[in-house]
């Protein structure tokens, strides 16, 4: 897997973005850095059906992603993450607020959007099409993905007919196959196996280094090294929280205002337990 | 010069998914002949006395009427059940680089494909279960055809805007059978009601082709015009869907 992974990042310098245009991850940031920036987003599910309820799930959202960032979004059940994801990834229509995207997005849905009736290279060439890639990058992306996420012997199966696990597998592959300058990953990792989650996280690493901006959804960001900059999602609003180098959380204000000390107290919380989790995930990488 | 090679693979990537359900395939092997057996026993059993407005045989005209409505209803469901499930992986689609107009010729190739394939099994059951030789078997084929695509296009209709597998069976199964009942010419209906039911045109070209032998020329344009108003109704809902406009 460290092959394939050597691999991937011979394919990365190809991509778009030169290595010098790569800023620091934690350094001053150029506005040309910038790959998405959500700002005073509103979103109301309205109820279609007479004397129901409509839903205000976003109010005043404002949110960025540079190049060469990895960025955590995290909140309760029902949040509204997935909606925001949606929004950021053009899916879904916003109804205030502005979102301006430079570069190409890749976005992995939570549910896989895939066509069970087609195998996984026949979902490779129809979304490679899509993205308007030749033949020969639809292969090398294809020979890359499966191979670095351990799924290439069961390219010939129909989607329908792979474990949860690989399903994701595709559907993240998917969302990645064009080499994005942005990628939107909506809980991700949701039934990958331990080998296959490291895999994720370094091929993570590997798109930061390549300059590629990475927004992900998670209930419960355990792996807090990994992110440069989490959001918590709470009651509509998005609170920032920048991850300091002495790994400690530094509460300040938001752009709405709000303190984030939820969120502080969660990492307190993380911190006081020292959960087996961490720990494990830190040496296996 | 990408939408040449994106076109055909929506094409095949459709198609391919349509034949690879086995319920898919099931019901285009069985419906057409369980209806045109089914329509054809059901009317063989009432004496000719002039109870239904009908010059020929009720055996005839009840397997005519059973192939117009397995074609019409098994392609209107199948494309109702094609937009349901593509529906979130169209929309993704979208947002790689798929423009909808180009996933919606991608859909409206595949709902023609469907349709000629389900009206060749139901020519080939009707010849097969009428007593005598059908004088027109193309007219017949493409008759049916026709049928299929008003019904293919209204259900890729009600797939989009009630995108709901129970519901919107119920709503075409139901719409069929009604129109089905209107254009079966059994009942002394007037002529003024009956053309507004889409499936009365193409009924009538398959009679006129299995017992004359003829074209019912003055049947064409309506049916074309009904294929063509379905048409403009489904694309316009179905790209404005996948586009996002209704989330």
């Amino acid at each position: 897997m460290k092959t394939a992974m050597k691999d991937a990042a011979q394919l990365f310098v190809k991509m778009a973005v030169p290595d010098n245009d790569i800023s620091p991850s934690k350094g001053k940031r150029q506005d040309t850095d910038l790959v998405v920036r959500a700002s005073g987003v509103g979103k109301t599910y309205d109820s279609r059906i007479p004397f129901t309820n409509s839903v205000n799930v976003l109010e005043n959202a404002t949110l960025e992603v540079n190049r060469a960032e990895v960025v955590g979004i995290m909140g309760e059940n029902g949040s509204g993450k997935s909606t925001l994801m949606q929004i950021l990834a053009g899916v879904l229509e916003h109804d205030a607020g502005d979102v301006t995207r430079s570069g190409t997005v890749g976005w992995c849905p939570q549910e896989p959007r895939l066509y069970d009736r087609l195998t996984v290279d026949e979902t490779f060439e129809l979304f490679g099409r899509a993205y308007g890639m030749t033949d020969t990058e639809i292969e090398d992306a294809r020979n890359w993905l499966t191979d670095v996420l351990d799924f290439k012997k069961f390219h010939d199966r129909q989607i329908r007919n792979l474990s949860g696990g690989n399903r994701q597998k595709v559907n993240l592959s998917v969302a990645l196959m064009h080499q994005p300058d942005l990628l939107l990953l909506d809980e991700p990792y949701t039934g990958f196996d331990w080998e296959t989650f490291l895999a994720f996280w370094d091929l993570t690493e590997e798109l930061r280094e390549r300059g590629v901006g990475v927004a992900i959804i998670s209930h419960i960001i355990n792996e807090r090294d990994r992110f440069d900059v989490i959001y918590e999602l709470h009651d509509g609003h998005l609170h920032r929280q920048e991850i300091g180098e002495d790994d400690t959380v530094n509460p300040e204000p938001t752009a709405d205002g709000v303190s984030c000390e939820r969120t502080a107290a969660f990492f307190d919380r993380d911190n006081a337990t020292g959960t087996g989790q961490r720990a494990a995930n830190t040496e296996g990488t | 010069m990408n939408a040449t090679r994106r076109i055909p693979a929506g094409i095949r990537a459709s198609t391919l998914s349509f034949f690879r359900e086995p319920l898919n395939i099931a019901l285009l092997l069985i419906l057409p002949t369980l209806s045109i057996q089914i329509y054809g026993v059901s009317l063989s059993q009432f004496p000719e006395i002039g109870m239904f407005a009908v010059t020929g045989s009720l055996t005839t005209v009840g397997r005519i009427t059973g192939a117009v409505f397995a074609t019409g209803a098994l392609a209107g469901v199948l494309g109702l059940f094609q937009m349901i499930s593509a529906r979130n992986a169209d929309r993704r689609l979208v947002i790689a680089g798929f423009s909808p107009s180009e996933l919606v010729v991608s859909r409206f190739t595949t709902i023609l494909v469907v349709s000629l394939a389900i009206s060749a099994v139901s020519t080939v059951t009707l010849t097969w279960l009428l007593p005598g030789t059908i004088g027109a078997p193309f007219i017949v084929f493409s008759s049916l055809a026709l049928a299929g695509i008003t019904y293919g296009l209204l259900g890729m209709l009600v797939g989009t805007i009630l995108p709901r597998e129970l519901e919107g069976s119920l709503v075409l199964v139901i719409l069929a059978d009604m129109d089905n009942v209107f254009a079966s010419g059994l009942f002394n209906i007037d002529d003024d009601i009956t053309q507004f039911a889409p499936l009365s045109h193409p009924h009538e070209l398959v009679s006129r082709a299995v017992v004359e032998g003829s074209l019912a020329t003055d049947h064409v344009l309506p049916a074309l015009a009904f294929i063509a108003i379905f048409g403009m109704l489904s694309v316009s809902a179905y790209a404005y869907t996948v586009s996002g406009g209704d989330a």
